[in-house]
């Protein structure tokens, strides 16, 4: 008898928990391929601001930082990230699923280690959008990483 | 949070204390006189571990060190037995799906799991019952910024081992409702609190199995806090027995107690 509470308790759970939780998170908007913005001005969906000779990329399911260390341990390792900024060059902002790295002034960005990186490290890439020196923002696509 | 190390060729350890036991005498759901103050309390200390090969398949191990002490009914006198040592290995192969939506991730987890008789066997209090025993767990889990949700089912079937020695096979539920009050970008660190329930039944083992007594059922449940800074973890419990029923004249499972520190690199 127990035994059968038990399997019920859990299946009414687990029906419970898959229902609607994550449908809340899902309403963002696609951007079109390398659109070009402003540095410091927001892009309405994400709210993003990226400071010249930096990327924020945003990536689907970062919540948690203990669970994203292999993120930042990835990404710090790529040759092009200024250690010296953030932690090793990278700050998680697990309340908006934003991940940034600080570029070496000499260093080439290479957008394709990023999104592995990020993927090695356990979470899916979404899009980055690409400060270059003169504050002028790209947007770039993970599709197909 | 339990999704670490999420990372490829990640790897992780961890320290754990837990201790049960109670003087309380257990008749069915009902606390009965102890005259000859018939008692059990277990210790153990883990040492487990974490491989992930990638975020889908991990290879965990969980070796305890027992130490255990009892007051047993033999020919009417409450008789006093005690043993302390290295208890049965558990290795495991936890297989992961995850999900990863924008402020939230969830997986199901399926896991095969294994508990091999290094402990021993002989004594009159033995701390293993010698057998190889095999485990399947389900479970889910889920996360977002401020809610993080584990709900886990499991058994264990209890083979038989060394001197005919028999222990009751296992269900178990698990349920962990957590919130995340503290969280800092800047220095990596934070505050989880959650609240733990614990569902078991056991049944019987056979006449010839000293490591317990009788089989039976019980509910926990308890507050859980977890501190976290950059790569390490600490997390303390502890579970007040809500509900218990054994299935013969038993010392009650008692609240339960932990506390554990671990790493991931």
């Amino acid at each position: 008898m127990f035994k059968r509470n038990i399997l019920s308790a859990f299946l009414l759970i687990i029906s419970v928990c898959l229902t609607p939780v994550y449908a809340e998170h899902n309403g963002f908007e696609a951007h079109d391929h390398e659109s070009k913005f402003r540095a410091d001005k927001s892009v309405d969906a994400y709210d993003v601001s990226v400071l010249p000779g930096e990327a924020i990329i945003i990536v689907h399911g970062i919540v948690c930082s203990f669970c994203s260390q292999g993120v930042t341990r990835n990404l710090s390792k790529l040759p092009f990230i200024d250690k010296s900024k953030y932690t090793k060059g990278v700050k998680v902002e697990i309340e908006n699923q934003k991940v940034t790295i600080a570029i070496k002034p000499d260093g080439t960005l290479d957008l394709a280690q990023v999104f592995k990186s990020i993927l090695k490290g356990g979470y899916e890439p979404v899009e980055a959008y690409v400060s270059d020196a003169d504050g002028d923002v790209t947007l770039h696509k993970a599709d197909g990483v | 949070m339990d999704m670490a190390p999420r990372w490829e060729e990640g790897y992780g350890f961890q320290v754990r204390y837990e201790n049960f036991g109670s003087d309380d005498l257990m008749d069915g759901d009902s606390e009965i006189s102890n005259p000859l103050g018939l008692k059990r309390y277990v210790e153990t200390l883990w040492l487990e571990g974490v491989y992930t090969f990638d975020r889908s398949i991990r290879a965990t191990f969980k070796m305890p060190y027992v130490d255990q002490r009892r007051s047993k009914n033999i020919g009417g006198a409450g008789v006093r037995q005690s043993n302390s040592g290295q208890g049965d290995l558990i290795l495991g192969l936890p297989l992961k799906y995850y999900r990863n939506k924008m402020a939230f991730t969830d997986n199901f987890s399926f896991t095969p799991s294994l508990r091999l008789p290094t402990g021993s066997s002989s004594g009159d209090f033995p701390i293993s019952d010698g057998s190889v025993d095999l485990g399947l767990s389900f479970s889910y889990n889920s996360e977002s910024p401020k809610y993080y949700t584990l709900i886990d089912l499991f058994y264990w079937l209890n083979t038989e081992g060394e001197n005919g020695m028999h222990e009751g096979d296992e269900l178990g539920l698990d349920i962990n409702l957590g919130y995340h009050p503290f969280h800092s970008n800047e220095t990596n660190s934070g505050v989880f609190v959650m609240w733990d329930v614990s569902a078991r039944y056991n049944d019987d083992p056979n006449s010839a199995t000293l490591t317990t007594a009788t089989g039976g059922q019980r509910l926990q449940m308890g507050p859980v806090l977890v501190l976290y800074k950059d790569n390490i973890m600490f997390r303390t419990e502890y579970k007040y027995l809500i509900y218990e029923k054994t299935s013969g004249i038993s010392n009650s499972r008692g609240s339960e107690f932990s506390i554990a520190l671990g790493i991931t690199f």
